[in-house]
């Protein structure tokens, strides 16, 4: 019987081009390095826990497009060194998926880390053992809708968390934050799918450009509230 | 009834008492003005000097003075941004 192989199901052959694909990451990651480093000063000053994970989500958002990019890149041009077809792709898709979980895990625990205290270690290491959890159990059951479903339920939770805050604050601006994550991951999943699989293939171009326009809003908010005297 | 502070709001009270004392002021009365316990006060400080927002300073008397630090002096003009932005993104 052959090993399992995670990729299974995987949309191998085609992609908008790496001029595209190479447009949106630049601008995605410039984004999210963006937020991460408009933010250092302010974390450097107060080690804030939420600062922290907002941080965090973002600069590991980077790294999944990043990976996702590397993947897509090494396919289209079948660079192999030395490993079987499609193995980097596959390889760049599961670090991507790995690194976008624990960016979602950040951004939820960013919301909710007054109310659910972790001790040292876990505040540390846990995000990194959920993901890889997920990766460990998407393997064994040779299926990446597990890793979109862990993310799912996440984005979920974090909606969830913010509907909680908004009922404590009714504060609009609440509501706009939680509008955007909502959108955030929404497309973060029909971008999973256009990825991974054929579905809604043709309306990838679309997703590009509301994700980039998504990581905007959030780049513009970030800029605005900093660079405000 | 007042609310209560959290950590960086006292971390902001400590700096600004330092600052409306002309930049120079001795521990007790500053333990005094924080509203802390002595222990609190005492872990709050050592933040403030691991961060380097202060520094004691010891005048021809040897006697201890708190002063901040340009680092302090920072913390302080950027508070109101840095709590605006842990509000408008709920952190």
């Amino acid at each position: 019987m052959p090993p399992p192989m995670l990729g299974a199901g995987l949309h191998l052959g085609r992609t908008l081009g790496p001029t595209i694909e190479f447009i949106y990451l630049a601008i995605i990651v410039f984004l999210c390095l963006l937020v991460y480093f408009k933010t250092k000063e302010i974390y450097d000053l107060t080690s804030h826990r939420g600062i922290r994970y907002f941080r965090n989500a973002f600069l590991l958002f980077g790294i999944a497009y990043l990976f996702r990019f590397i993947g897509v890149l090494t396919h289209i041009y079948k660079i192999s060194f030395g490993l079987a077809p499609g193995t980097h792709f596959i390889l760049g898709f599961v670090i991507s998926a790995y690194a976008s979980s624990i960016a979602i895990l950040y951004l939820a625990h960013s919301v909710m880390w007054k109310r659910i205290k972790f001790s040292k270690f876990n505040d540390k290491y846990l995000h990194h053992f959920i993901a890889l959890g997920i990766l460990i159990v998407s393997f064994i059951a040779n299926s990446l809708l597990i890793i979109l479903a862990t993310q799912v339920l996440l984005f979920i939770f974090i909606l969830v968390m913010g509907l909680i805050n908004y009922k404590k604050n009714k504060k609009k601006h609440t509501l706009n934050l939680y509008a955007i994550y909502f959108a955030l991951f929404l497309f973060w999943i029909l971008n999973f799918f256009t990825s991974a699989f054929r579905f809604f293939f043709r309306i990838e171009l679309f997703l590009y450009v509301i994700s980039i326009a998504l990581f905007i809003l959030i780049a513009k908010k970030v800029i605005k509230i900093i660079n405000h005297k | 009834m007042e609310r209560k502070r959290d950590r960086l709001g006292v971390i902001y009270d400590i700096l600004s008492t330092i600052q409306d004392h002309n930049n120079s002021i001795k521990p007790t009365p500053l333990l005094r003005y924080s509203n802390l316990s002595s222990k609190s006060f005492a872990d709050y400080f050592d933040e403030l000097l691991k961060k380097e927002f202060v520094k004691v300073i010891l005048d021809s008397k040897d006697k201890k003075y708190i002063t901040l630090t340009d680092k302090g002096f920072k913390y302080l003009e950027k508070y109101k941004m840095i709590t605006n932005f842990i509000s408008e993104f709920e952190l």
